[in-house]
This record gives C-alpha cells, structure tokens and sequence, in this order.
C-alpha cells in the first residue's frame, strides 16, 4: 500500500490484537475457545480503520520512525483486511457444511477425498487462469504425485470398509485417514504459498468445529502442522 | 447472496479507487483477492454438493471419486512449464 504510515499503523494495530486476544485467551479460555473463526483478522482490521481514521497521515504518528505520505490511506488497508474476513469467513459453508453431514468413517473418508478432489481441481483452474508461475506449477505437480497415493489407498480403505465394517478394516481406515489429512495439507500448504487460497485453510479449520470425531482429528492433524 | 453482492461491489470500488490513484501494488492485492474469492466460491459450491449429497443418503461412490481424483491429478501432472495440458 502506500506510505510507511500504512504499515507502521497496520503493526500497531496488529501488535495491539495479538496482545488483546492473548490476554483473553489466557484469561477467558472457556470463552475464546466459542469465538468465531477469523476473529484475530477481523480484529485486527477493525483496529487498523480506527487507528486510521484516528491518525492522519500528518496527526501525530509522523513522530514514528518512518514518516508517512499525503497518499497513504490507512482506512482502506484495514478495509481490505476486512474484507478478506468476511471473505474468508462467508466463504466456507459448504465445506463445513459437508464435515459436519458426514457421519461414521466411511462417509468422513468420503468428504475428506472430495476436498481433495476440489482441491486439485482449483489448482488446475489457477493453472488455466494462467495465476501459477513455472516454479509454483512444479512445486503443486510434485505435491499432487506424492499425495495422490495416499488419497487413493484411503478412498480404497474406506470402500472396503463401507462392505466389510471389521476392527480391522476400522484401524485400517483410521490410520489411512490420518495419513490422507497429513497429505490434504501439505497441498494445503502449497496452494496457500501460491495465494490462491487462504480460504482453504479457513475452511479445514472450520471443519474441525463441525463436531464430527473423525472430521477433529483429520483437522487436528492439519492443524498441527 | 446480498453479502456476496456486496463484497463484489466493494472490491470492484476499491480496485476503481486504487487505479485513479496508480497504485499497482494495491491493484494488484485487490486482483487477487477476487481470483481468492471466484477459486474459494468453487470449492464451496462443490462442497455443498457433497454436504447436500450426504444428508440425502445418496449412494456414495468411491471408484468414480478415485475415478476423478485421477483425472484430476493427471491434467495437473501433464501440464508443461506454460501451464497447458499437453
């Protein structure tokens, strides 16, 4: 954006909500622990509109190292990170919509290779939209070979379960989801580094709140990561 | 729908903003911020599909899923460094 009092602004005010959450989460954990997804971004957006709208570009924080510019506009910086909440934050209904229908392994298994499947969808779609660089485009090819397998032998686990339900084929399955999720989320991982998705990140975080036991620890995997 | 309607108006306000004022940079975040939310849109929509799916007892079908998961990687797997399926 433009001007150093942008970012000066955008620190303070991120400092400022990194610090308040951790208070609360701290001290109030019970209740943080209910707080809606996103809520440090939106946060932290809504403080930079107001630290924008409080300090000018020529009211006070030129005292700062860095002096900002006549153009700069911290409002619409925190706008934007707004935005990209809200963004996110609408965006994921249906993904936790299908954790949360899913119930039993088999049909977890299932949700879990959709999100696959769409996954590696949009990465082709961002290929054709011409959004990937050459090195990107490896850097997702080389993900997708080494996942593939994975997905697949849990998708076969989990059809072999859905006609035999056994201890077994259940331990099977369970460890097979739990190595699916790890390789969810290194594309995951990848496609966020490209930018086209922090949605997708939001999204399996959000999954890990639709109650499902199976869906939490496919998520808990993703999350410790 | 009408946040969705909303959001849209604001990105392509924001982006008419930052192009009077020639800040590529910002163009360029707003650029991607609607490449975010059309990629972020399809996933949902498919997810949806799948959610609706579910709670219909619909037949779930592994082979076909592995069946596009394949197709899938392999259009991935055959694109050169243009990024076109060869």
């Amino acid at each position: 954006m433009n001007g150093s009092t942008n970012v000066q602004i955008s620190a303070i005010a991120t400092f400022v909500s990194v610090l308040v959450l951790w208070l609360a989460g701290f001290f109030l954990p019970d209740l943080m622990a209910t707080a809606p997804e996103m809520l440090g971004e939106l946060f932290t957006g809504a403080l930079i509109v107001i630290a924008g709208l409080a300090f000018a570009p020529d009211a006070g924080i030129k005292q700062l190292p860095g002096t900002g510019t006549n153009t700069s506009c911290p409002p619409l910086v925190g706008l934007l990170a707004l935005l990209l909440a809200v963004l996110t934050i609408s965006g994921c209904a249906g993904t936790r919509a299908a954790y949360k229908a899913a119930e039993g392994l088999s049909e977890t298994a299932y949700v879990v290779g959709e999100h696959y499947y769409a996954e590696v969808r949009e990465v082709n779609d961002l290929a054709d939209a011409g959004r990937l660089s050459a090195a990107e485009l490896q850097n997702l090819q080389n993900i997708a070979q080494a996942t593939r397998p994975t997905v697949v032998a849990m998708l076969n686990a989990a059809s072999a379960y859905k006609l035999v339900q056994s201890t077994a084929n259940e331990a099977e399955l369970s460890a097979a989801l739990a190595e699916a999720a790890v390789s969810i989320s290194k594309l995951v991982d990848a496609i966020k580094a490209v930018g086209g998705s922090t949605h997708l990140t939001t999204c399996t975080s959000a999954a890990r709140r639709t109650g499902s036991v199976k869906a939490m620890n496919y998520c808990t995997l993703v999350a410790a990561r | 729908m009408r946040s969705a309607l909303i959001i849209d108006f604001v990105l392509g306000f924001s982006r008419a903003f930052f192009v009077e004022r020639d800040n590529d940079s910002a163009i360029s975040y707003i650029d991607r911020l609607v490449a975010l939310k059309a990629a972020g849109s399809k996933i949902d929509a498919h997810m949806q599909v799948v959610a609706d799916a579910l709670l219909a007892d619909t037949e779930i079908d592994f082979d076909h899923l592995i069946d596009r998961i394949d197709a899938e990687v392999d259009e991935l797997l055959s694109r050169g460094a243009g990024g076109e399926p060869e």
